[in-house]
């Protein structure tokens, strides 16, 4: 039964995909032929519904334990409980790209009710459609549904890594999702307003969209480093690490894309940016997924992903092109002058089609040298295909005989595509013109060069993330001209593959003082024109404050660098000034304090990050039980271990008290335990944390080492074995058998060889003598007498003597064993991170600002209502100049006003 | 052209400045163990670990030690900053940040490449033979 509803699953995948397709194709019909608009619903309605079956389907195999089905098999185990069993539906990439296109189609059902009500549902409907076929086709791929090879039902399954048993982590993917889900509604407006030639409306009707997104995606990214911080023991809370930019990467863009989108509201100006900005977003989106489940990333990410099949790979390359490709497209069409003139007598699906082919044209050469040699990939999936994929497969082959032939123009079709870039964005960037209009001392200016600030900061992301997937031939050629220019200024420079946390450290830095002065400084402006003399009235008492505030960091916290001092005065100047600006207007209409709230957040997090990010100590620590180590005006004592998780995993506590007073202050739970994930048995380790009010403790486990009462430790050798202990490699070499047996005494013999980092080896020889007296022991010893071999027994393999096992206790001679050694020690690294519950208090602050904006935002696009193109309106676009809007609703005009008056107050 | 313009570029060009210097002073290299002892400079060797040969954690250093085999098959001994990194054991590959210095490869950073870690192995891999089934 459970294999028919895996069938079932599957059939509801490839449905889908057609369904979406269709849905796809008849939206953008529809905008000539608004007979087939319901034959396009229902695409997308049955699209929709077959993902949810799906998504059921496998959570019942997850849960019903149906180890028959692979992925079921290689993720779950019926130890799990039930909400770590569920969380297991996307430990995997199958099911990860399912609850992706489940949380599209989640967003497409709310989307889709959006846009009847603002009557722009063919164009968008039909972009998203695009995307939702997209994800269906990377599933049929990458399907969940797959049974093991020849019925085999395995008893359990291969279980959850323990790195992501963890609360955490049962949420951090699917908010993860739902927010790059959610950046795909603002990239389908985009191109439904550049169909429609609406370059003003849209904004208005996107904003909430790209809030929500934002608000999404930033909470996903901050729950993946409360994961990294609470189970992985980074001791900090972001690593730089590629995943983590990946991700960060479309955020960034978001919230630039908030900034200029509210500046475009007000002064119609930056349109080009913002259809830019939505584009990237989204592309960004596309782009995360492919750095981070496309194995290229190999070998830069603790995140480790292997290789998903040339064929996913190969996709997911496709698909970014793709989607890049139509915004490029309509900005072409739209906004250039041979683009206008080629496009404008076209609407609806043959301007699709046609500014499609002229754009994605240049695309396919280098697509083909991306994707490299797709014959034998075809090649091999049609050995043993059914007869039916055949059909699908065969054509593949011959594409990619084709693709391959196409590849050798690969450069000149790149430089023709850049060549495009570059004209779309200086040949004629008529409506960026007005920036220059702007006032210097205007809210409007302030906010396009803070907006830039950030996007700076997103170039230095991307292009530090993207460097390993930079091919070598590329990074070699760059690195012959650095060596000219080295042999000129006698320098030594050079590119490598990689690069350390420490460059986004060194520039991050610079920018986020930078954002920080700026957020504090715009929002003290007003909008079109700024009086100097009302300015500086208004600049004074956040001035004092933050003077005031940044004095005291300085010397109630030690905060002596230059570079930390400025940062913490940015950071203070936004906090403040958004408070006193923020307090005046939230008396006036609580509904705009949205941006303010969100602002002292990111002011508060910005000064988490000093405390924890650069005052962070660490210090390693023996812990014997019972015996307390003092560090930093803490006592530290190991009290003893308990038991969870069935007895299988320990918490090893660590009594925490004042070092002055001796007052109990915490016991941190430290957990280690040997897991049995993947056949190997391994040590996992969780750190414990003591939270306070201005830093929290942080121990990370290492090891325990148990107490033997006879002193030192036992293990068991094989011949050519080697075992660490007290600084020593000591080795097995051979069996001494050379004097045996004599008359009544039986001689075994072990021959060592014994090393110590930085010290000759040697080899010795412990023997074991057992006689009429009994057992007498002849150990060896170093020659500096801090290790001790004492042969214990031996386990003989009659078949080989080769595999008899030696059991030996290695011991330090000069260590008395005393009964305090029967104490067993566990080895902490303890680190203090000052104010990082700063960090998680501004992150939830500017989410809450985010929500209380994003009411603002959707209540103004409410009222927009439909936006039919009027028809002088088409008319002056198709003239190429600016094009008139529909004066704003009364209550927005209102709403905008009061912003302004309460600020005059 | 407006006064803004020649502030922004400016201050662009100087960060550009800046970043790109500040990039190929942090940028490391792909390399394998003969080319990291010859350059000395901190580099990345992506490797396996050797599990026939022995390991040791220093309690006193906080250091882990293990042996790394090239793709070369040259095989050196890694000393690593810190305890073994979760999830070692079951690593099909690492991927070590460091320097080699007096014979060994001082390791600031060990990641560990795991086949299940996030993507199920392949199938040739695995003990019990379980495979999935073709299309």
């Amino acid at each position: 039964m459970y294999n028919a509803l895996g069938f079932l699953g599957n059939a509801a995948i490839i449905v889908g995909f057609v369904a979406a397709v269709l849905g796809m194709v008849s939206y953008f019909r529809s905008i000539q032929q608004p007979r087939v608009i319901g034959f396009a619903r229902t695409g997308f309605h049955i699209a929709v519904t077959t993902v949810f079956i799906a998504s059921a389907i496998l959570l019942i195999l997850i849960v019903k334990h149906q180890f028959q089905f692979h992925y079921v098999w290689a993720y779950s185990s019926r130890e799990l409980p039930l909400g770590l069993l569920m969380s297991t539906f996307y430990a995997g990439q199958e099911g990860s790209f399912l609850v992706w296109t489940l949380m599209v189609a989640v967003v497409g059902i709310v989307l889709l009710v959006y846009t009847q009500k603002h009557d722009n549902e063919r164009e968008v409907m039909g972009v998203y459609s695009g995307m939702l076929a997209f994800l269906l086709l990377l599933l049929i791929v990458k399907n969940p549904f797959t049974l093991i090879e020849g019925g085999v039902v395995p008893a359990d399954g291969r279980g959850l890594n323990p790195l992501l048993q963890n609360f955490w982590m049962q949420i951090h993917p699917p908010i993860l999702f739902l927010g790059f889900a959610a950046m795909t509604p603002p990239f389908a407006l985009a191109i439904a307003a550049l169909m429609r030639r609406r370059y003003q409306a849209w904004v208005t009707s996107a904003l909430p969209w790209v809030v929500g997104g934002s608000v999404v995606l930033g909470l996903g990214i901050a729950l993946g480093g409360f994961w990294a911080y609470e189970t992985l023991g980074w001791g900090g809370w972001w690593g730089w690490d590629p995943v983590e930019n990946a991700s960060l990467i479309p955020w960034l863009v978001s919230i630039a894309l908030i900034h200029t989108m509210v500046t475009q509201k007000r002064t119609r100006g930056l349109i080009l940016t913002n259809f830019l900005l939505a584009i990237l977003a989204f592309v960004f989106v596309l782009y995360s997924t492919f750095l981070t489940r496309s194995g290229v990333l190999g070998d830069a990410s603790v995140h480790s992903f292997v290789d998903p099949g040339r064929f996913s790979f190969t996709l997911l390359v496709l698909f970014m092109f793709a989607f890049t490709d139509v915004g490029l497209a309509l900005l072409f069409g739209r906004f250039t002058r041979w683009g206008k003139r080629l496009f404008e007598k076209y609407e609806g699906w043959k301007l699709i089609g046609l500014s499609y082919l002229i754009v994605i044209g240049p695309s396919i050469p280098v697509f083909a040298q991306v994707s490299g040699d797709l014959v034998p990939v075809f090649t091999e999936m049609i050995e043993g295909a059914n007869p039916v994929m055949l059909l699908v497969y065969y054509p593949m082959l011959w594409i990619a005989h084709l693709l391959n032939l196409a590849s050798y123009l690969w450069l000149p079709a790149l430089l023709l595509k850049l060549g495009m870039i570059v004209y779309i964005f200086t040949g004629r960037m008529h409506s960026e013109k007005d920036f220059d209009s702007f006032a210097m001392l205007s809210r409007e200016t302030w906010l396009g060069l803070g907006s830039a600030v950030v996007g700076v900061l997103t170039f230095i992301v991307l292009i530090g993330t993207s460097l390993p997937i930079i091919p070598q031939f590329v990074v070699d050629a760059f690195n012959v001209v650095l060596g000219w220019i080295n042999g000129i200024t006698g320098t030594s420079y050079s590119l490598g593959n990689t690069v350390e946390p420490a460059f986004y450290d060194a520039m991050g830095l610079p920018l986020a003082i930078l954002m920080m002065f700026m957020t504090g400084f715009t929002i003290l402006l007003m909008w079109s024109s700024n009086r100097t003399e009302s300015l500086y009235r208004k600049l004074t008492l956040p001035a004092i404050l933050t003077v005031v505030a940044t004095l005291v960091t300085v010397f109630a916290g030690s905060v002596y660098d230059p570079g930390m001092i400025l940062l913490a005065t940015a950071s203070w100047f936004a906090l403040l000034s958004n408070a006193v600006i923020g307090y005046r207007i939230v008396r006036g209409n609580p509904k705009f304090s949205g941006a303010y709230i969100a602002h002292i957040g990111v002011a508060m997090m910005l000064l988490g990050v000093i405390g924890s990010g650069f005052y962070s100590t660490s210090n390693s620590m023996e812990l014997k039980q019972g015996e307390p180590v003092e560090w930093k005006g803490y006592r530290f004592t190991y009290t003893g271990f308990e038991t969870f998780w069935n007895g299988e995993r320990y918490y090893f506590n660590v009594k925490l008290d004042d070092a002055e007073t001796g007052e109990h202050i915490e016991t941190v739970k430290t957990v280690m335990f040997v897991s049995n994930y993947g056949g190997q048995e391994q040590i996992m380790r969780n750190p414990g944390i003591a939270r306070f009010l201005t830093t929290d403790v942080y121990v990370e486990p290492q090891a325990l080492y148990e107490a033997d009462p006879k002193g030192g430790k036992r293990f068991v050798f094989t011949k050519g074995q080697t075992f660490s202990y007290g600084g020593y490699n000591v080795t097995f070499l051979d069996f001494d058998m050379n004097n045996a047996q004599s008359s009544d005494v039986f001689r075994l013999g072990g021959v060592f060889r014994v090393e110590k980092y930085g010290e000759e080896a040697e080899e010795l020889v412990s023997q074991r003598i057992t006689g009429p007296e009994g057992v007498q022991l002849e150990p060896a010893v170093t020659a500096a007498g801090d290790l001790q071999i004492e042969l214990l027994s031996m386990t003989p393999n009659r078949e080989d003597l080769a595999l008899s096992q030696l059991e030996v206790r290695l011991k330090n001679p000069n260590v008395k064993v005393d009964p305090n050694d029967l104490r067993e020690t566990l080895v902490v690294q303890a680190s203090l991170e000052p104010f990082i519950g700063f960090v998680w208090a501004g992150i939830i602050i500017m989410i809450i600002g985010f929500f209380v904006a994003r009411s603002r935002r959707s209540k103004e696009a409410h009222r927009l209502g439909t936006y039919e193109i009027a028809p002088e309106v088409k008319k002056a676009a198709l003239k190429g100049g600016q094009v008139q809007q529909p004066v704003p609703s009364q209550s927005e005009q209102e709403a905008a006003g009061q912003d302004e008056e309460v600020q005059r107050g | 052209m407006k006064k803004r313009y020649v502030i922004g570029g400016a201050i662009v060009a100087v960060f550009l400045v800046i970043g790109g210097l500040s990039f190929l002073n942090s940028s490391v290299e792909y390399a394998t163990l003969s080319k990291a002892e010859q350059s000395g400079k901190k580099v990345q060797v992506t490797g396996k670990w050797v599990q026939d040969m022995s390991t040791h954690y220093d309690t006193e250093n906080n250091t882990f030690m293990f042996y790394m085999r090239d793709e070369n098959d040259r095989i050196a001994k890694v000393v690593l900053d810190g305890p073994k990194p979760n999830n070692f054991d079951i690593a099909t590959s690492v991927v070590t940040k460091g320097r080699y210095e007096d014979g060994v490869f001082h390791a600031s950073e060990v990641l560990t490449k795991c086949p299940s870690k996030y993507e199920g192995e392949s199938a040739s891999d695995h003990p019990d033979g379980i495979k999935k089934s073709s299309l």
